[in-house]
């Protein structure tokens, strides 16, 4: 229900008041009208004003949407500052590009608090940048000063392993021979059990530790087995999963090898280079072990060279040390692979030897071919000497099921042998011996 | 040529530190568009408005390429060099360089200059008159990549669009 008064009013509007309405619409309505009014047709400033504030609106709406392509034919003011914007958001855009590509030294001016920050913010991604460089420079210095290599795996892209200079040079082999991660495993020696298992766990995400700490012998370049140390941290991601393993592989080849020296210094007869009462005791513990798991025997013959202090007393102690070390490389030329000989005293020797059954004749046959090649005289600085030995044999497990009761009835069976007057070989018998033998000095 | 009075070269700028002890080293814009303009009416009327604008071209190429000698020589990476540029232009007070977009070995080049010493705030008379900025950019952009290029002022204050914008094209 339109009233008279209002109808009156439009009917009145002048062509001012219509001209004011279209401009206003124009300029503020999202749907304005789509025709100059009649009576400002063919009004060329009327005309332009039109076109200007449809040029603004559609650039604005243009702008809104991040479109900064658009061109402008209205002059003036307006157009200009619309121009000027475009300009910089352009210039702001291929900034950023510049910047995207590396070039941190782009800047912008005239901008106010946006040039600020965004100034800002390029002037700290150069420092970052600047800051990362030199610290993969630290570190591109440590790796390559350090004898330690390195090894970077990301378990979700095997086949594309950091590993460095030192890495390669460790292993003895360049990039392009190193086998595939999942094949490393076949280059750990087979006794170093714990090193393949790691490694098998950590590629079958099995490991549980966040660490790991081996050290193993690995088959280098040159198809050569060397120790080499590994230390490294194991990374996972949320669910738990393994992720990444980070670490340093170390040349420990030398230090083994010295610490082996030392122990087999420390297992062996300096002398006779025989294993001594130390590795003697160990091995004694193997080898019954073994019998016992197969069933077998395993006879000690305990042997003591006849008057062997004499030949200290009239010949000298060198002369002694010649007999020893030839007596030494004698017996074990007579004796099997399988076989043992420790020197476990000043003339004393001890043998082990594994046999089927306690037969005592393949053990004499042993003892002859021992005979047999002690009793040819032995050159002491162009003296010939001969000598004789006392054995005493006893058999595990039927004379003792223990190395101390085993060595005791063979000791025992050595001092029949002496007393049976030297040269000679007895078994524990134990009949004619006392189960319980007294120490030798007492016998 | 021999007998040449006045070939230019950047000695014959001047000490101006020696010479302006208490003027200094700065003028204003209206005297150095006055000289500009008066000169460019003297050609014009003597040789007529086309000969006019290919002087007006042709010197503002030798200032560019003065220019670049001077302020730019030796810069071989684009970014740095548009970098010096916009340095340069804000330090002289020539006017803001903006880039609008580049092409790939900076073939084909849109810039504006805001500001601009010979034209902002010039009443809109219908026409470019920048030609001697024209000739600046060609002179900088070909010694830079030793190619020549066309400079073409394609808005101008003086056309009412209130921001020089200019394209650089490599001629081939
Ligand atoms: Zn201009």
């Amino acid at each position: 229900m339109s009233s008279p008064f209002r109808l009156e009013a439009k009917d009145g509007l002048s062509e001012l008041d219509e001209a004011v309405e279209y401009f206003h619409s124009l300029m503020f309505d999202p749907r304005p009208k789509d025709r100059l009014p009649s009576s400002l047709e063919g009004n060329e400033k009327a005309l332009s004003l039109e076109n200007a504030i449809r040029e603004t609106r559609r650039v604005l709406q243009k702008m809104r949407r991040g479109e900064y392509d658009y061109s402008v034919s209205t002059k003036g003011l307006v157009g200009g500052l619309l121009k000027a914007l475009q300009s910089n958001l352009r210039h702001v855009i291929w900034t950023a590009r510049c910047i995207s590509e590396g070039d941190l030294s782009q800047r912008i001016d005239f901008m106010g608090e946006f040039s600020e920050v965004f100034n800002l913010m390029t002037l700290r991604l150069a420092e970052a940048t600047q800051n990362l460089k030199e610290e993969a420079e630290r570190w591109r210095l440590a790796l390559e000063s350090s004898q330690d290599g390195v090894w970077d795996i990301n378990i979700r892209d095997l086949d594309n392993p950091f590993l460095s200079h030192n890495f390669l040079e460790i292993l003895r082999t360049p990039f392009e021979a190193m086998p595939p991660i999942r094949r490393w495993g076949e280059f750990i020696h087979p006794e170093d059990i714990e090193a393949l298992e790691v490694i098998r766990a950590c590629l079958d995400d099995s490991y549980p530790k966040s660490t790991l700490d081996l050290t193993f012998r690995v088959k280098c370049g040159d198809d050569v087995f060397r120790w080499r140390s590994a230390k490294g941290q194991v990374f996972r991601d949320e669910a738990g999963h393994i992720t990444r393993l980070i670490g340093v592989i170390g040349d420990i080849h030398a230090r083994k090898m010295r610490e082996e020296e030392i122990s087999r210094r420390a297992m062996h007869d300096a002398l006779t280079r025989l294993p001594n009462r130390e590795l003697f005791g160990q091995q004694i513990h193997r080898m019954m072990a073994y019998a016992s798991r197969t069933g077998t025997c395993l006879a000690l013959a305990m042997l003591d060279l006849d008057n062997f202090k004499q030949v200290n007393d009239t010949m000298g102690h060198h002369a002694g040390d010649l007999l020893m070390v030839e007596v030494g490389r004698r017996l074990q030329k007579s004796l099997r692979q399988s076989d043992l000989v420790a020197r476990i005293g000043g003339d004393e020797f001890v043998m082990l030897l594994p046999c089927a059954t306690p037969n005592h004749e393949g053990l004499l046959k042993v003892m002859e071919r021992l005979r047999a090649n002690l009793s040819r005289p032995v050159d002491l600085d162009g003296t010939p000497y001969s000598i004789t030995v006392s054995i005493g044999l006893a058999v595990y497990p039927c004379d003792g099921d223990d190395p101390l009761t085993l060595m005791k009835c063979a000791d025992v069976a050595m001092y029949r042998a002496k007393a049976l007057g030297r040269n000679a070989w007895c078994f524990w018998n134990p009949e004619g011996d006392r189960k319980e033998p007294q120490p030798p000095s007492q016998v | 040529m021999s007998g040449r009075k006045y070939a230019f070269s950047w000695n014959l700028l001047g000490d101006i530190n020696i010479g302006r002890p208490h003027l200094g080293n700065q003028t204003r814009v209206e005297a150095y568009r006055l000289m500009q303009f008066t000169l460019r009416d003297v050609i014009e009327a003597k040789y007529g408005t086309e000969e006019a604008d290919a002087v007006f071209y042709a010197a503002g190429k030798m200032a560019g390429q003065a220019f670049y000698e001077y302020y730019l020589k030796g810069i071989e990476d684009v970014g740095e060099f548009v970098r010096e540029l916009q340095a340069k232009l804000k330090e002289l007070k020539i006017g803001i360089l903006r880039v609008e977009s580049m092409s790939e070995e900076v073939g084909k080049l849109v810039l504006t200059v805001d500001e601009d010493l010979d034209c902002s705030g010039l009443p809109e008379i219908g026409f470019g008159i920048c030609v001697y900025d024209e000739g600046f950019i060609a002179g900088i952009l070909e010694n830079f990549t030793d190619t020549p290029y066309v400079v073409k002022e394609v808005d101008c204050w003086c056309t009412g669009d209130r921001t020089c914008r200019f394209s650089a094209v490599r001629a081939h």
